[in-house]
């Protein structure tokens, strides 16, 4: 009886999980059309969609969907027609763009001439402006030649205008209508001409965006974009590992070193726009001395700490920006490890070891300070601890000061940090162009906080050529330009490259047609189709 | 000699030695003793104990496996373990010791003040205690190192704040017994000045819970320093921190788990050690509750 009992009770679970595998099974049997829908993990959400008010990763990668801009930055760092089809220069301070026609709006309103100046105009409202309107500079505004032609005013010759255009978090064109329905609530009820359509918002839990059936373009193969907030690093991994999402932003190192080499998972990944850098403060004594400075930067074993350190996220720094910036020039050749050399910089500058290790002269025994962030650019103290070590064994005493992220960002905005010799600074050339980097941090005008440049480096000759190069409209130019700019920062050494970081995502095998953009704003979705 | 030794018996220091003996017969507190002095002995011989600078980084090394070169493995830095937990308890005894010092000064101060003070002294400083007591006692430390700074003596600083309070209420409820027995009153009667009944009274026959309770709190507060150092508000890298190993070790948990594991052993080995010698710190002293726990 009871035998025969426990028997019916194995069955009945056999067929209950028999039938549990085929209702799992079915869906996949009648199977998704190809380019159904991909769901991707975000490690938080999105402030707002309205790029006026969120120029963030986390808004940029849904709305990069939503919206598009006059001229568009491709995978390659080339500048393509977008909504703009065309242009010309017709002054140093004049740019005409002639529209694409036949353009909508996804509430239907006709993308135009008067489309693009309400765009400029909003964003350029001083009472009210965009929060990423200072990357266009001295862009002055908008004229309407025609319906389809407009020309954008600069207030002095702005070479970088082109590029600063491609920017999505800072100038996307949106719909006048929506914007005028919405009012604030813009942020919510997204209009843009992009491939998908907004569809729907549960704040921190997920954003769906749709197809945009009359998109100008390559119709996209994707009918739903899901984006999910999953906030925990290894939960993000895991959800992918599962199944539970198609593509996971912001992998943890740890996570990418387990799926690494699992044919389920490809990782996508391209050199960025970040490149990790430590500031000196190059009016505090020892590091006010260039030849420390030098020996510092020659002193340090990169190769070292990017091998095992940084483990496969990164690639070797060029220079002060990233080698994918325009104006971009490799001076890397003047911080070849040689610790040799290193240490006999610093003996001709009469810093002598004593018998601990340790220099000193004339009594100075001085011990730097390095100030970092722990985790706002991935494993930045881990790096900062490293160099500490490396210092050592050149005979400078360091120490690290590990700062919580907020105190820090303030302190370098207020130009506060004036006891650190070094400062760590991982800065992203968002617009592409040089102008943004070498300008923003090392004109002797950028000092905090009208730029970044908490370094009080200051070379009158270095700013003379990074001003012409800003005001030339002749490209090759401004290349030759930054080049002989970027030569004076590798004698100077107002700061000691480290590393750029790479763009990592990580997807499953059958999401096919991905193409990481080097900025992380972009996370195109029109290329890409799903085949499970 | 002996005869000699034998006519001089000194009360104090027998019921001493018969709380040391009920110390050493009760086998868990002579665990707690052993843990404690290997704690105290790697913390006094880190330097000629160590077989590696603890600051030394060979990266190649990193997360390299126990082995005869690295005998509890190397961190990911490819710094020797070992030897990072033997400095690194240096800094667990010294803020250790601090803190509870530091609880225990003011904390006597405090509640001795109010009870041999009485009346509204008494309420202002005792219920100010049981606002510190309100705080959960990670957000109290925060905050106060968040106000002053990272490092070890802040650190020190926060949890010794934290563990007045304790030590207060304790030490209150000491000197209160103590005031009513009738000894005390006999003092009082032959005029012997306040300071004096203080201090040859109350603070030895009010001293014993106190001790118990700063062992007790020599456990906490290594705890509590090692939960700073693991949210990264402790002290700052290289030197090593329980805590701080743990933390940065954990991203590899999977891989190396014994970057996080061996250090994470040595806080519950200290935290361990404190807490059973301070358990049988308190049946050895106290007779009675000694015999019910038996």
């Amino acid at each position: 009886m009871a035998r025969r009992a426990r028997h019916a009770v194995r069955l009945g679970l056999a067929a209950l999980v028999a039938g549990m595998l085929l209702a799992a099974a079915l869906p996949r049997a009648t199977g998704a059309p190809a380019g159904g829908t991909i769901t991707i993990a975000r490690p938080s959400d999105s402030v707002s969609l309205d790029a006026h008010r969120d120029s963030s990763s986390p808004g940029a990668w849904v709305y990069s969907n939503i919206y598009e801009t006059l001229v568009k930055l491709t995978q390659d760092m080339r500048i393509e027609p977008a909504l703009a089809t065309s242009w010309e220069i017709q002054s140093t301070r004049r740019m005409l763009f002639r529209l694409r026609k036949g353009v909508r709006f996804h509430d239907g309103s006709p993308f135009n001439a008067q489309a693009v100046k309400l765009t400029f105009d909003r964003t350029l409202n001083p009472q009210n402006p965009g929060v990423a309107s200072s990357n266009l500079g001295p862009v002055e505004g908008v004229e309407v030649v025609d319906d389809y032609a407009v020309v954008v005013i600069t207030r002095v010759p702005f070479a970088p205008l082109l590029r600063a255009l491609t920017m999505v978090n800072a100038i996307p064109m949106v719909s006048p209508e929506g914007v005028r329905r919405a009012g604030d609530g813009f942020g919510r009820n997204p209009s843009g001409t992009g491939p998908f359509k907004f569809s729907e918002w549960l704040t921190n839990t997920r954003i769906v965006l749709v197809r945009n059936d009359d998109y100008w373009g390559p119709k996209p193969a994707l009918e739903r974009v899901v984006f999910r907030v999953i906030p925990e690093d290894s939960a993000r991994m895991l959800a992918l590992e599962t199944g539970e999402v198609d593509m996971v932003l912001g992998p943890a190192a740890a996570g990418l070193r387990r799926v690494r080499g699992n044919p389920k998972f490809k990782i996508a990944e391209v050199g960025g726009l970040r490149t990790l850098f430590y500031g000196f403060n190059n009016t505090l004594a020892p590091v006010n001395e260039v030849k420390v400075r030098q020996a510092i930067n020659v002193g340090i074993d990169r190769k070292a700490i990017i091998d095992n350190v940084m483990e496969g996220i990164v690639e070797p720094a060029t220079s002060l920006i990233s080698q994918r910036v325009f104006g971009a020039h490799d001076i890397s050749a003047s911080w070849a490890y040689n610790r040799a050399k290193a240490e006999q910089l610093l003996d001709e500058a009469g810093w002598r070891k004593g018998p601990d290790g340790i220099r000193s002269r004339g009594g100075a025994r001085p011990t730097l300070r390095l100030y970092t962030s722990r985790g706002r650019w991935p494993k930045d103290a881990e790096t900062a601890e490293a160099i500490q070590a490396q210092l050592r064994v050149l005979g400078i005493d360091a120490r690290v000061n590990v700062l919580e992220w907020a105190i820090y960002f303030q302190g370098l905005r207020r130009n506060a940090h004036a006891d650190a010799h070094m400062l760590t600074l991982g800065w992203a050339t968002t617009t592409g162009d040089a102008d943004y980097g070498l300008r923003s941090q090392f004109a002797c005008a950028a000092a905090p906080p009208r730029g970044w440049n908490a370094y009080n480096y200051c070379n009158k000759e270095y700013d003379e050529l990074i001003l012409r190069a800003m005001g030339s409209l002749d490209q090759d130019q401004r290349k030759t330009l930054y080049a002989k700019a970027q030569q004076i920062l590798a004698h100077d050494v107002p700061a000691v490259a480290m590393y750029t970081y790479k763009e990592i995502v990580a997807h499953a095998d059958y999401v096919r047609g991905y193409l990481i953009h080097p900025l992380d704003y972009y996370l195109w979705m029109n290329g890409v189709s799903v085949r499970r | 000699m002996a005869v000699r030794t034998l006519t001089i018996p000194v009360r104090p220091s027998r019921t001493r030695w018969l709380a040391a003996r009920r110390l050493l017969h009760n086998r868990l507190s002579v665990l707690g003793l052993v843990l404690v002095g290997l704690i105290v002995v790697a913390g006094i011989g880190a330097p000629y104990l160590a077989l590696h600078d603890p600051a030394a980084q060979t990266l190649s090394d990193r997360r390299a496996l126990p082995s005869s070169r690295y005998l509890l493995g190397a961190d990911e830095f490819g710094r020797d373990i070992l030897s990072r937990i033997l400095f690194g308890s240096r800094l667990a005894l010294l803020v250790g010791v601090g803190s509870v010092a530091i609880g225990m000064t003011l904390g006597m101060l405090v509640g001795g003040g109010a009870a041999i003070t009485g009346g509204w002294p008494d309420d202002v400083f005792m219920r100010s205690m049981d606002i510190l007591l309100a705080f959960p006692y990670l957000m109290l430390a925060l905050v106060v190192v968040t106000v002053l700074g990272p490092g070890p003596v802040n650190t020190t600083i926060a949890v010794g704040l934290w563990a007045v309070p304790a030590f207060a209420r304790m030490t209150r409820g000491a000197v209160l017994t103590v005031l009513d027995q009738e000894y005390v009153e006999a003092a009082r009667a032959v005029g012997a000045s306040g300071v004096r009944i203080a201090f040859t009274h109350i603070l030895p026959n009010g001293l014993p819970p106190v001790l118990v309770l700063a062992t007790l709190y020599m456990g906490y507060a290594i705890l509590l320093e090692s939960a700073l150092s693991f949210l990264g508000l402790g002290v700052q890298p290289p030197t090593p921190s329980w805590g701080l190993m743990i933390s940065t070790g954990r991203e590899y948990l999977f891989e190396a788990p014994h970057v996080s594991t061996f250090p994470g052993l040595a806080i519950t080995l200290a935290v361990l050690g404190f807490n059973l010698v301070g358990d049988g710190l308190r049946d050895a002293l106290d007779p009675k509750a000694a015999a019910l726990s038996r």
